[in-house]
């Protein structure tokens, strides 16, 4: 993991219960980067705790723009919702990972997560990330899950999916990894993970001066 | 300030942190009548997007296809205009 460059994995929703803490714990653990738990419930902390993991809970805005503006690499677990710590971190994320599922408020609250990102991405650089989570097998979730395959391109990737399955579940209560639950949760993850082990790789952001103009202040 | 720490600025201003209207700390690009309660997304399309959801629909019904499929096809309609219109 790069620590001269600056890399913010931020995990974050418009809506909750959708698998923010999941992804993010699993990404830290996975990329062997530091754990920022934004979220008052404090469920990546415990997990964490639960493994005798380095976690920092962070729950105002400058401890969190504090926090974003360190070189090296971090995961952050955000609350859901539009609330001053999670636009903290969105504004200042490098990588903006969305975890939905796929109800048709899920699709709501993810269209309210695009615009959010597209008002961030006219000011600096922010690759915006999505994970379908809890997916399940029926004729809808296919169909919602093909029609976001065929959509993702430049505004967003798509960088896999997790199926909805007790042993995620039961791998949280325990502290445990989804790498080692194994089987299909693990397969299913291991792609996500490679996604974003290619992005980070890749990601050639924060010279100082990769910003072609800026525009200061006031709502667009 | 470097163009960075001026685009994060930026960033943060345009999503409102550390800003406070009338005691509610809603975004400041929130409409008025939005700033007591959830936004909504109100997506219009059109006509050749209805269009598409029209000619979609009567494929998807000539071949009998599930209305699960054809919802797959409405948001895929209604996420690419929503991308073209920004």
């Amino acid at each position: 993991m790069n620590q001269t460059k600056r890399m913010n994995i931020v995990c974050w929703a418009d809506k909750g219960g959708v698998g923010k803490t999941t992804l993010a714990t699993n990404l830290a653990l996975a990329l062997g980067a530091p754990l920022l738990d934004l979220d008052p419930q404090g469920d990546a902390a415990r997990w964490a705790e639960n493994r005798r993991l380095a976690v920092s809970r962070l729950n105002t805005p400058e401890a969190v723009q504090k926090a974003l503006r360190q070189k090296g690499t971090r995961v952050a677990d955000c609350p859901p919702g539009q609330g001053e710590v999670a636009l903290s971190a969105i504004a200042l994320a490098d990588l903006l990972i969305i975890p939905s599922k796929t109800g048709d408020a899920d699709m709501v609250a993810l269209l309210r997560a695009f615009e959010l990102a597209r008002k961030v991405q006219t000011v600096r650089p922010l690759r915006v990330g999505l994970v379908l989570n809890l997916a399940r097998e029926t004729g809808r979730a296919k169909g919602v899950e093909a029609a976001l395959r065929a959509q993702a391109g430049n505004d967003f990737m798509w960088l896999g999916k997790l199926g909805a399955r007790v042993s995620v579940e039961d791998a949280y209560a325990t502290g445990k990894g989804l790498l080692q639950v194994g089987g299909a949760v693990a397969h299913e993850f291991r792609q996500i993970l490679a996604a974003v082990e290619s992005i980070v790789s890749t990601d050639s952001t924060h010279s100082t001066e990769s910003y072609e103009s800026v525009q200061l202040g006031g709502p667009s | 300030m470097t163009k960075a720490k001026a685009a994060e600025t930026a960033a943060l201003s345009l999503l409102g942190v550390g800003t406070r209207e009338q005691g509610t700390r809603m975004p400041t690009w929130a409409p008025e009548d939005t700033r007591v309660k959830p936004r909504q997304m109100n997506i219009q399309l059109t006509p050749e997007g209805l269009a598409m959801l029209q000619e979609a629909q009567v494929k998807c019904l000539q071949k009998g296809v599930c209305r699960a499929s054809f919802r797959g096809v409405v948001l895929e309609v209604v996420l690419k205009e929503w991308l073209e219109a920004q």
